[in-house]
């Protein structure tokens, strides 16, 4: 018999074992990539200082971390991401790894992470990245993002630890600056996946997930959106009054939330139909680049802080 | 009765790269651990416990019991 996990009533793609490829796919790189982003901002911004192979360790440690939580999320959700346009071409829905060799990889990962993070940079930062894991794949992925709308305004803190685990690797703790560092990127996340979910309602219609524009409607949607974004444009100014941000971050956060309140306020004056699609597409671009420039140049100026010290 | 298949040779090649990859992996954390050692302890991680750290001297800093 032909073996290697062929099945005669499968119609999908027989498996042959994942390529290495199909792993780094389940590791989610384009989120781990934003991950690294923000820690490394966290960890620069930190008051305190790390010897630069301790932190390029810490870094790749909460980077594995982020992406063994994307690989667990991948095992459970394969039945979801079967049906969603986004996610069915997955390594998992798509048969080229199995759920078990998924969860196996996931976990394993996990717990070289956090063990790796805690034994050669700090337990504060490993229990906060053992944490994160935790709370993406149990609290949200597993309980909340199939049993309520409120989904990922919960579950968006899973997203927003990082910069505070890369501010306790450098410290050794947490402070409010590092607090606001996470508030800011957990405002962010509802109008960002609301814009998303707008003009992918029939995604996760197919799929049952009970995104905001499913259960409550898109006009409800867009009102949560312009609440959030108000509540975020003057939340990312407040670095500047701790002294976490300077002058350049202060008029950045000024003029990139005017922007981003902006385009959530079009939204939401849209109507149904092409031009609703459009302005919700428009803020999703858009708000990924102002999380981007936001962390980039609190970055940038405590670069020029250190470099002058 | 075993029939090989074009399955069998893509499948062993993929599993061929996993074992690599899964090699290279611990090859890099073993590196990782030994690099954060030697930058956590410094100079102490080569100096051998319970001698002067003048390697001239070499002499057991406890005293030899009367």
């Amino acid at each position: 018999m032909a073996e290697i996990g062929f099945s005669s009533d499968d119609t999908r793609a027989p498996v042959l074992g994942g390529d290495v490829r199909d792993y780094v796919a389940l590791l989610k790189p384009r989120v781990m990539s934003l991950v690294i982003f923000t820690a490394i901002t966290g960890m620069v911004a930190a008051p305190g200082s790390i010897h630069p192979v301790l932190g390029i360790i810490a870094l790749l440690a909460i980077a594995v971390g982020a992406g063994a939580s994307g690989a667990l999320n991948m095992w459970w959700d394969a039945d979801i991401d079967a049906l969603m346009q986004r996610t069915r071409s997955r390594p998992v829905p798509q048969g080229r790894v199995t759920p078990e060799e998924a969860l196996t990889f996931g976990l394993v990962l996990s717990a070289l992470s956090v063990l790796t993070l805690g034994i050669t940079v700090s337990w504060v930062a490993s229990g906060l990245l053992a944490l994160t894991i935790a709370f993406y794949v149990v609290i949200y992925t597993m309980w909340l993002k199939r049993s309520t709308p409120q989904n990922i305004v919960i579950g968006g803190a899973a997203g927003a630890f990082p910069p505070m685990i890369g501010w306790a690797a450098a410290t050794g703790g947490v402070s409010l600056d590092s607090v606001i560092l996470f508030l800011i990127i957990f405002m962010w996340t509802p109008p960002h996946f609301w814009a998303l979910a707008l003009f992918r309602t029939s995604d996760y219609e197919r799929a049952g997930v009970p995104m905001l524009p499913v259960v409550a409607g898109d006009r409800e949607t867009r009102k949560q959106i312009v609440v959030y974004s108000a509540l975020l444009a003057p939340l990312a100014v407040t670095p500047v009054f701790t002294g976490l941000g300077g002058i350049a971050y202060g008029f950045a956060s000024v003029v990139l939330g005017g922007i981003f309140m902006a385009l959530a306020i079009s939204v939401w004056r849209e109507g149904e139909g092409p031009p609703s699609d459009r302005a919700a597409k428009r803020l999703f671009g858009f708000s990924i680049l102002y999380l981007f420039l936001l962390f980039a140049v609190l970055l940038a100026e405590h670069t020029v802080r250190h470099l002058l010290a | 009765m075993y029939v090989a298949t074009s399955g069998d040779d893509e499948g062993k090649r993929r599993q061929r790269m996993r074992s690599v990859a899964i090699g290279l992996a611990l090859g890099a954390l073993v590196i990782v651990f030994y690099v954060a050692t030697i930058v956590r302890l410094g100079p102490n991680a080569i100096r051998r416990s319970g001698f002067e750290s003048n390697p001239a001297v070499n002499v057991p800093t406890q005293q030899a019991p009367k």
